[in-house]
């Protein structure tokens, strides 16, 4: 409304310069829009993340009767796959991941109160944690269902998985656990895919649809994905490391993976952003933006999440965490107030963040 | 609407947004409304408006701002930070002295809302004991220079918003039961395990009067916001956090001696509030509650006497709201819109101050 009245006043007074720029900028389809973020970024990433979590029960199974070299490098090998397939689609916090309490049970994290440890330390001795299974596991809490669950019993130094009676406890739980996750990442994959399912949903529009009634609002809640992708990576992954006071760790630091966590995040999110394709909407002044958001990309994919620089960056320096952080949220302002509304896929201030 | 007007209405209040507003306190009009916002540099304040919706004075915050605490009689009020934010700015309604900002103690957060004690010399808070994980009453005292000097249980986790009832004791308290901790960022750590309630408790004793927890098929519903009609119900609006669309209902009510219920939905009304509200205000006269459904973009009006959802109007990121007078509130929105409309849909006017983002309470001043 506010642009078209904007747009409206320019033409009245006869600025040729703007009008013919209004010509030159596209305006956008929030259909197309919808239909190519799915089928090039959201639902291919979805079915790896069920093909990478498929893999689990076997290569975790194998540890478990072999317990040699070979088997711990393709469960290691298995596990980072699945981490980082899981970190490509975990900032899609809406439908799917919303269901049945998924997200948490795919991995519950962050966890600054210790609630798995602690949860997982009293499952070790419970009798029955022997003879567990699929459906034993999907009875207990969210936290003991998913990645960062099955990551203490790979870490574990004290007794790892192996044959022989002293890894019988953790290895029935390691491969049901494996089997709970591959079990839900085959879910999201369903709730995505099926007939009638949330793709089905985002592309069918209308009176008759619970959730988007114009194709602009399935739109939006892609804008709203990317929002909240930034705000993941700021403010949950790197804010708490920037304080010298907190010691917290990164997400499946265990196991070493906390990086290529990130890495798989923010390479995600970047290919989520250039599908979105916003930047087309622009007008010839807003060319800063493109610019700004160019830089600020290659400062958040040079670094590790950790402080220091991935060994492809398209940079030669380290970016330090602090300026990662400025740059995300910098991003974020920048997608909410020029790209979303260059788009006309405003998202609103409380709708997208409130309390 | 006229475009003309709507035109210049927008241009008014865009050159009055951008320029200092303070002097205003001189001989101007006074303040009627207050709320937090996102200003058009991507700054964040606390906003005074007049009755037209015009900005009278700006107070600059360092975060965003949440909730603002109003003590009606001596004109003090406290604006609250945003959970997990820490700050609270103190200040003068009639006045445009310097506000007082104090913090939250170490190991505490605010969650955004808080309430003055009946001759203002208190305020209590809701906060965060961050280690433990449960909800605390902070209670400061306003003479002190808003020392706290004592602490009251929630007696739940995450409590969000607290009121003071009409009996001046008693605190009723919103436990939203999710549980967050400032090193997770906003990410909610227990959905799991969530038990959201609604708690009676003596302001002076902290002694818990009544608390009223949902059965198992609610218990994803987080009581947020909350408001007392005259009859003495606690109206409330809550947030979802189970599977989408699944909410059993959003809105409801309870008392001290009547359990929580939802109020009754109507087809025609539009149901479809996209499983949260933002913030609810009952009107003067105490017959009508406003919520409000920013994701869904409406306001939903409910009959405190039937309960029944009676109305729904259109406003898209609405979220603040005051009321005025019987059946009439004052709405604002995330897109800068100020407006005046009744239960009855009737828009009475409306206003749109370019490039402020409202945030999610309005407040009447007087």
């Amino acid at each position: 409304m506010r642009r078209s009245l904007i747009a409206s006043a320019l033409t009245l007074i006869g600025v040729g310069s703007a009008t013919n720029a209004a010509m030159a900028t596209p305006e956008a389809d929030p259909y197309a829009i919808v239909l190519k973020v799915l089928e090039t970024h959201i639902i291919p990433h979805v079915t790896a993340f069920k093909t990478a979590a498929a893999k689990l029960p076997e290569t975790i199974a194998h540890v478990c009767e072999r317990g040699d070299k070979s088997s711990r490098t393709a469960a290691a090998k298995s596990f980072r796959e699945a981490i980082e397939s899981y970190a490509a689609i975990e900032f899609l916090r809406f439908g799917p991941l919303q269901q049945s309490g998924l997200r948490e049970k795919l991995s519950f994290w962050p966890d600054p109160r210790g609630i798995l440890p602690r949860q997982m330390r009293q499952l070790l001795t419970s009798p029955d944690a022997a003879t567990a299974d699929v459906a034993f596991i999907k009875k207990q809490s969210a936290a003991l269902q998913g990645l960062p669950a099955l990551e203490i019993l790979l870490t574990d130094r004290n007794t790892p998985l192996a044959p022989g009676p002293e890894s019988v406890t953790q290895c029935a739980l390691a491969k049901s656990i494996a089997g709970a996750i591959a079990d839900n990442a085959a879910a999201f994959d369903t709730a995505w895919t099926k007939d009638g399912g949330w793709k089905d949903k985002m592309l069918r529009p209308g009176s008759d649809n619970d959730t988007y009634k114009e194709p602009s609002e399935a739109a939006s809640e892609l804008v709203k994905a990317l929002l909240v992708g930034f705000q993941l990576v700021a403010d949950v992954q790197l804010k708490p490391r920037l304080d010298a006071k907190d010691k917290a760790t990164g997400p499946y630091a265990a196991s070493n993976l906390t990086q290529a966590h990130y890495t798989a995040f923010v390479t995600s999110l970047n290919q989520f952003y250039d599908t979105l394709g916003l930047e087309l909407y622009l007008g010839d002044d807003q060319l800063w933006v493109k610019n700004w958001a160019s830089g600020a990309w290659r400062a958040i994919r040079a670094s590790d999440g950790l402080g220091g620089r991935v060994a492809d960056a398209s940079r030669s320096t380290s970016p330090t965490l602090r300026e990662v952080f400025d740059k995300t949220t910098g991003l974020r302002k920048l997608v909410s107030r020029e790209l979303a509304t260059a788009s006309h896929l405003t998202v609103g201030f409380n709708e997208l963040d409130g309390d | 609407m006229s475009l003309s007007r709507r035109s210049l209405m927008l241009n008014s209040i865009a050159l009055l947004a951008t320029r200092a507003v303070s002097p205003a306190f001189a001989a101007g009009p006074e303040p009627r409304f207050v709320s937090a916002s996102r200003n058009a540099d991507g700054t964040f304040s606390l906003i005074m408006l007049s009755a037209e919706g015009r900005i009278l004075r700006d107070i600059p915050l360092s975060a965003r701002g949440h909730d603002i605490a109003i003590h009606a009689q001596s004109g003090r009020a406290v604006a609250f930070a945003r959970r997990p934010g820490d700050f609270a700015v103190a200040f003068e309604t009639r006045s445009d002295s310097e506000p007082i900002v104090f913090t939250a103690p170490e190991g505490r957060h605010f969650f955004g809302h808080g309430a003055f004690s009946p001759d203002g010399h208190l305020l209590y808070a809701t906060e965060n004991n961050i280690a433990a994980g449960v909800g605390v009453v902070g209670i400061y005292d306003v003479g002190g220079g808003y020392k706290k000097i004592g602490e009251h249980q929630s007696y739940g986790v995450g409590p969000h918003e607290l009121i003071l009832l009409s009996d001046g004791k008693t605190l009723a308290i919103a436990n939203g039961g999710i549980d967050t901790s400032p090193e997770a960022g906003r990410e909610n750590l227990n959905l799991d395990a969530m038990q959201p309630s609604l708690a009676f408790v003596d302001r002076e004793t902290g002694a818990l009067r009544q608390q009223h927890v949902f059965t198992r098929d609610a218990q994803r519903l987080s009581i947020r916001h909350i408001a007392a009609d005259r009859a003495g119900q606690v109206w409330f609006g809550g947030q979802w956090e189970g599977d989408p669309g699944a909410a059993p209902g959003l809105i409801g009510c309870a008392s001290l001696d009547r359990a929580l219920s939802f109020a009754v939905p109507d087809a025609s009304a539009g149901d479809d509030l996209k499983d949260y509200i933002g913030s609810v205000a009952i009107s003067d006269d105490g017959r009508t509650l406003a919520a409000s459904a920013p994701k869904a973009g409406r306001i939903v009006y409910v009959d405190t006497v039937t309960s029944r959802i009676t109305a729904c109007s259109v406003l898209r990121d609405a979220c603040g709201l005051a009321p005025l007078a019987a059946e009439t509130f004052v709405e604002t929105s995330g897109f800068g819109v100020f407006r005046y409309a009744t239960s009855g849909l009737q828009v009475l006017s409306e206003v749109d101050l370019e490039g402020i983002a409202f945030d999610n309470h309005l407040r009447r001043l007087a």
